[in-house]
């Protein structure tokens, strides 16, 4: 080997050396304080078993319990930049439409992780990505693990009976049925339906959501209506405004809690299995 | 004498055109929609809504929203031209005085504080034409107040009025929640959902008597127009002249407002479009307008339901998108061609 030769492997061999000495310098540096601005986020988080490591949460998070007693940083449109930087995270979850924030946070050289809220798949994708950024990544294989089998055995339940038509309404102006916001063909809440053993009556449409007038509706003739309510005392006043639509009195009408039912969890086993219990309610478990 | 039998002409050539438009619009508006249904399955049973979905869907869905877009769009032109007569403003429109700020804040206060309450039918729609009507009378208060109702201190007392309300409601709004907020946003857009007969036939009764009397009001404002003094020289009262004019407007404004939210744009754009067809004579506008400005909005509506079927567009962003241009094209046409 001559001198030259030696120098270059030398010099490569330092190359390297650099290259590699901030990777796994990262890799070593796993988040130990993690705040969330996002509810279905704060979900994954705690379901991973990164729940330990969370020192705040969104205006608007709810679940598990555990999250009363963590500090408010804000919602999606007024994000607490000072409550933030407060309790010192070095892992921020937010929603992708929060650029500013994102600039902010990383400007004081904090990591921020976009959690886009969508399709039960991506939900599931984020939290192996979030059980590798936090080092769970065994906790995350187990919960995608749990909801794959467990929306697989609803699917299962339902497999072979006849699909009924299905109606998914996110909202409407109470007492009328104008500002009737209903669910298209894309989306979660779609997923799920399809998943429960219904078939969504815009399933055409491709939109997670868009208002419908009152025509649309009546055109499609559903057999069974879900509405996402937040307050149960509800149900039954909304039960008979459907019922008494015309052509609607033998519909089967379905509240749905809009406090968690929106929002992409590993909740969604359960959503999925209260949906297929109202559209099958034989159907074998 | 010649210039009476031309204004007569006159009015009978605008009567007519925006009459056509009118009844082309209610004729064509229920017969399509977000769907295709069979015409003859329609009238086969009518009455059996539960059992003939035709039938529901053409009186129910479509008919009762046709017949609330031409009494919104007609109230809110007829209003338009007599806020622009009044306060000799030709960009006055029914929203200037801050009816409309008024009846946003008194309609999200109710959404905010009275969610999903019972008599949804009418909680909305009375809070927001009591907000209207209340903006009206603090402007026509301070308005006296500060020396009798010459239109500069009505202008200036609706602007800061709309300023101040406006700010109020932005309060309100930022404290709502999430579908509050989007509720909000939604009213603002303007809206001719939710009409049932029922509401139709209260809107109809609380407007009929104000067209009525605002159509008799053509000479009136014409000599209005020509200035306080050219006015009282004819012997009319001008201070309560306006405070009346105002007054029905407003009530018709809020009405309008009241069921189908702040719809833009038809309330300035109709009655100048008619302007710009027949002539400045405000015994042609007001019937023109009333006329027009019902076809307009029955028209935007057909618009707004069929454009991306089943998916539907709000009606206040397709007035402006479609009034726009075709008026950019009538005064570019007829405004040069005059001068």
């Amino acid at each position: 080997m001559t001198s030259s030769e030696l120098s270059w492997r030398v010099a490569l061999a330092g190359l390297f050396a650099l290259l590699l000495a901030p990777a796994s310098g990262l890799r070593a540096q796993v988040p130990q304080r993690v705040a969330s601005l996002v509810p279905a986020a704060t979900e994954v988080l705690f379901a991973i078993g990164a729940g330990g490591r969370v020192v705040g949460v969104g205006d608007y998070d709810d679940y598990p319990e555990a999250v009363e007693a963590l500090p408010r940083l804000g919602g999606l449109v007024d994000p607490n930049l000072e409550g933030i930087l407060a309790v010192r995270p070095d892992f921020v979850v937010i929603d992708p439409a929060q650029r500013s924030l994102a600039a902010q946070l990383e400007g004081v050289g904090i990591r921020v992780y976009p959690f886009a809220t969508g399709s039960i798949q991506e939900m599931l994708q984020h939290a192996r990505s979030l059980g590798r950024e936090l080092d769970v990544d065994a906790g995350a294989a187990q919960v995608v693990s749990r909801v794959a089998d467990g929306l697989a055995s609803v699917a299962a339940s339902v497999a072979g009976r006849p699909s009924p038509q299905v109606l998914v309404v996110f909202g409407r102006r109470p007492g009328s049925f104008a500002e009737l916001w209903v669910s298209g063909g894309v989306g979660f809440l779609h997923d799920v339906i399809e998943l429960a053993g219904g078939r969504n009556v815009f399933a055409d449409i491709a939109r997670p959501s868009f208002k419908s007038g009152l025509e649309g509706v009546l055109s499609r003739a559903p057999d069974v209506v879900i509405e996402a309510l937040v307050e149960d005392a509800r149900a039954a006043t909304v039960r008979a405004e459907w019922r008494a639509l015309p052509g609607f009195a033998g519909v089967k009408v379905v509240a749905i809690d809009s406090r968690w039912a929106l929002r992409p969890s590993p909740r969604v086993v359960r959503l999925a299995t209260e949906v297929a219990d109202a559209l099958h309610p034989g159907r074998s478990r | 004498m010649s210039p009476p039998v031309t204004a007569r002409r006159r009015r009978a050539r605008i009567v007519v055109l925006s009459g056509t438009l009118l009844a082309g619009a209610l004729l064509v508006g229920p017969l399509v929609g977000a769907t295709d249904i069979d015409l003859g399955a329609v009238w086969s049973d009518p009455f059996d809504w539960a059992g003939n979905p035709a039938a529901a869907i053409f009186f129910m869905a479509r008919l009762p929203r046709v017949l609330l877009a031409a009494l919104v769009g007609g109230s809110l032109a007829l209003a338009g031209a007599t806020y622009q007569s009044l306060l000799r403003n030709p960009l006055a429109s029914p929203y200037t005085l801050g009816v409309t700020a008024g009846a946003s804040l008194m309609t999200f206060l109710v959404i905010r504080f009275l969610p999903g309450s019972g008599l949804a039918e009418f909680t909305v729609p009375g809070a927001a034409l009591a907000g209207a009507l209340a903006t009206t009378m603090l402007v026509m208060v301070l308005a006296t107040r500060t020396g009798g109702t010459p239109p500069t201190v009505l202008l200036l007392a609706g602007v800061t009025l709309n300023f101040t309300i406006g700010a109020a409601v932005l309060l309100v709004q930022y404290f709502a929640d999430y579908t509050a907020t989007a509720r909000m946003v939604r009213w603002m857009m303007g809206d001719l959902e939710g009409a049932t007969y029922r509401l139709l036939a209260v809107l109809f009764v609380a407007s009929l008597p104000v067209w009525v009397l605002l159509l008799r009001c053509g000479r009136t404002f014409n000599l209005m127009s020509l200035g306080l003094e050219e006015a009282q020289a004819h012997g009319i009262d001008a201070g309560r002249a306006t405070r009346r004019g105002l007054l029905l407007a407003s009530w018709l404004t809020g009405v309008a407002v009241a069921v189908a939210g702040p719809v833009g744009f038809v309330g300035i754009l109709v009655p100048h479009a008619v302007r710009l067809v027949g002539g400045v004579d405000y015994r042609v506008v007001l019937p023109g307008a009333l006329l027009g400005g019902a076809g307009f909005l029955v028209v935007c509506d057909v618009l707004a339901r069929v454009a991306i079927r089943p998916v539907e567009l709000p009606i206040g962003v397709l007035t402006a998108c479609l009034g726009g241009p075709f008026f950019l094209f009538l005064l570019l046409r007829r405004g040069f061609a005059r001068d």
